[in-house]
């Protein structure tokens, strides 16, 4: 471990790789800033330029844009109460008064010292988890990978909201269906009608940068009437001290601690992710906050402030530990990185900790690197930054557009996949005003091929048998986890309905 | 039409009718002699999931018949823009269409031209200006600095022969 962690220092502090963790969080602070584009869509639209790197520079930049996104994501949730990402919705709660009382700086701070720290508390305990949780899995079998990947879909569904598991499961089995289109290993061509441009199958890319990069900029369009942002919170050139005392620190420190070890523990669970864990922290502090602390939460409290913050870059953290141990994405943002793996030829999982120590130590300790110069770096610039809040949407959408369908077609150079690109997103688009998830879709079409090749191979070791299933051991112990993670939401949800039928008549 | 008027049938309609055309398909299939006598095969998987697709889909629609009324699709897109979405859906296919015949330079400035002018841009020059430099600024990182090939186009070829 000591060797394999000194190998990645020595990649991760290469001239080329600091250069990769400053380019990359510089870039995923301004398109995470972007009201409408998250890390999924900094991280997709990075892709191609990441292809002409080696495969751990390649990584370090997408993490460094990863971090850069979640961070631009809280400063245009505190400047315009614009989050550009989900998880930095919660950060809005208390960011955005704070601004509007006038400490813009003083709430920038808060978000970038909490993040800082969660990102390194997060940091430490991945070091820990990671190589004991990889040991572990190297005992796993084709059967325990397909029951690893089937919990991974289902969890994801799972955590994806009241209502909405049904929809996230449908979601997931489309892009397990999409996942099938190609030639598969035996050479027979599935869902190609014949067209030479599908005998590869869809690109990852394509979808992702559809699904996420060309919808979200084309549902910022469709929803600019309903939610025209006022030009007034633009304005903002003076955003105060970027100070905090003594006294704001200690006071939010107890917080920064909890939130961090709640939001990594959140991070670690396949589909819980950021968002959830963000949710989960703000609650807390305010259930823990004594009445009169309580008064402040949505009014611009510190607390409010620093727990999500420090939690969504802990659960940030935390979701690397499935993708890089299990091979298994907990969140949409990983499932991305996973394609990206896949696409370099290193397939994730507990041999990577083996096969290829450089990128697994580089890319966690590249991570901390990232947090750093978010600190020192971004957060001072962050005035400068944030000017590009006032580019006129109508410059800036075309653009996103174009960039998205150059990421794509830099990839292929043919014109097909960007036709695809098109006719996807206006899918994505549809499915998104319906309120069906696409997170499940591009989870179940990365996790497809990996599912289908170890069903197969466990289905030939066990003569075609399904008994792997329950008479192996750790796959009956993953699918019981399986059937409870989904069954347990699916309960809540019934006994819910019941509890409001019986509520229903005492009511009336 | 009330039917139809909710985002979770017409979400799960679409769902059904795509795991539908899939499953059609999947039947159809070809395996080779080999294949036929094993217990996994290429159809295997697509018809699973199409069979439970379709499944939790007519569930789905099922739930959303006796669900209370809400959550329609007419609230959803109330207030939405559809015009510049649109024609910007539209200008990107053309942009596709277009991008053999005319060359990576001249379809994309055009299409972000086209872009900035349906989102409400009318400052001719600073279209021009934004479109023009951008588009320069890629076609040289790529073809000068990553020594990437860009397609000139087929107007290119035809007015200048092949030294683009």
């Amino acid at each position: 471990m000591i060797d394999g962690i000194l190998t990645g220092l020595q990649t991760a502090f290469s001239p080329v790789n600091l250069a990769m963790v400053l380019l990359g969080c510089f870039a995923g602070t301004f398109i995470g800033m972007l009201p409408g584009l998250g890390p999924v869509s900094a991280i997709a639209l990075m892709i191609p330029i990441t292809y002409g790197l080696d495969p751990a520079s390649g990584m370090i930049l997408i993490a460094g844009v990863y971090y850069g996104a979640v961070f631009g994501g809280s400063t245009s949730s505190i400047l315009i109460n614009a989050p550009g990402v989900s998880g930095a919705v919660a950060t809005a709660f208390d960011g955005y008064p704070l601004a509007r009382r006038g400490f813009a700086g003083k709430a920038l701070a808060i978000a970038a010292y909490s993040s800082f720290a969660g990102g390194t508390i997060g940091a430490v305990l991945l070091l820990v988890f990671v190589p004991f949780l990889a040991k572990v899995s190297l005992s796993f079998q084709s059967a325990d990978y397909f029951a690893l990947m089937l919990f991974g879909c289902t969890a994801i569904a799972a955590f994806s909201g009241k209502g909405q598991i049904l929809k996230a499961i449908l979601m997931t089995l489309l892009g397990l269906m999409l996942a099938t289109v190609g030639e598969d290993p035996s050479g027979i061509q599935r869902f190609t009608f014949g067209n030479a441009d599908l005998y590869d199958g869809i690109s990852f890319l394509l979808l992702s940068m559809a699904t996420f990069a060309l919808a979200e900029a084309l549902i910022v369009v469709l929803r600019e009437k309903s939610d025209a942002m006022t030009d007034v919170d633009l304005q903002k050139d003076n955003l105060g001290s970027l100070k905090i005392s003594r006294a704001e620190a200690r006071d939010i420190a107890p917080t920064v601690g909890r939130s961090s070890i709640l939001g990594f523990l959140v991070g670690i669970l396949p589909g819980a992710g950021a968002t959830i864990a963000s949710f989960l922290a703000y609650g807390m502090e305010r259930n823990l906050a004594t009445d009169e602390q309580k008064k402040a939460f949505g009014e611009g409290s510190h607390r409010g402030l620093a727990a999500p913050e420090t939690a969504n870059n802990a659960a940030s953290t935390g979701s690397f530990v499935p993708l890089l141990t299990l091979g298994i994405p907990g969140s949409a943002t990983t499932a991305v990185m996973l394609g990206a793996l896949l696409s370099y030829g290193i397939q994730p999982g507990p041999r990577l900790y083996i096969d290829n120590p450089a990128v697994f130590w580089s890319v966690i300790i590249s991570m901390y690197v990232g947090n750093v110069v978010l600190l020192i770096l971004n957060l001072p610039l962050i005035p400068y930054i944030s000017r590009l809040l006032r580019v006129p949407r109508q410059l800036l959408t075309p653009i996103i557009l174009f960039l998205s369908l150059m990421g794509v077609y830099l990839v292929s150079f043919n014109t097909v996949d960007l036709s695809m690109m098109v006719l996807f997103g206006v899918i994505a688009v549809v499915f998104r005003i319906l309120d069906f998830p696409l997170a499940p879709m591009l989870l179940g079409f990365i996790l497809g091929g990996m599912m289908e090749d170890n069903l197969r191979r466990a289905l030939l070791i066990w003569d075609g048998s399904f008994a792997f299933l329950w008479q192996r051991p750790t796959t009956a112990t993953i699918m019981a986890i399986t059937v409870l993670t989904l069954a347990i939401p699916v309960a809540a949800t019934i006994l819910g309905r019941r509890r409001s039928k019986v509520v229903d008549p005492l009511a009336e | 039409m009330r039917l139809l008027d909710n985002k979770d049938r017409v979400g799960s309609m679409l769902v059904l009718v795509f795991s539908l055309a899939y499953l059609r398909y999947a039947f159809d299939l070809p395996l080779d002699p080999t294949a036929a006598v094993e217990s996994f095969t290429p159809k295997t998987l697509p018809i699973g999931l199409s069979i439970t697709a379709i499944l939790l889909s007519l569930a789905q629609i099922a739930i959303s018949v006796s669900a209370k009324d809400g959550n329609t699709v007419s609230a959803a897109v109330k207030g939405f823009d559809w015009k510049p979405t649109l024609l910007l859906v539209l200008a990107m296919s053309f942009y596709v269409w277009l991008f053999g015949f005319l060359g990576f330079a001249l379809s994309s400035f055009l299409f972000l031209l086209c872009g900035f002018f349906i989102l409400g841009e009318r400052r001719l020059l600073l279209g021009i200006g934004v479109a023009s430099s951008l588009v320069l600024f890629l076609w040289a990182v790529l073809t000068q600095l990553f020594g990437l090939y860009l397609d000139a186009g087929d107007l290119w070829r035809l007015l200048f022969g092949n030294a683009g």
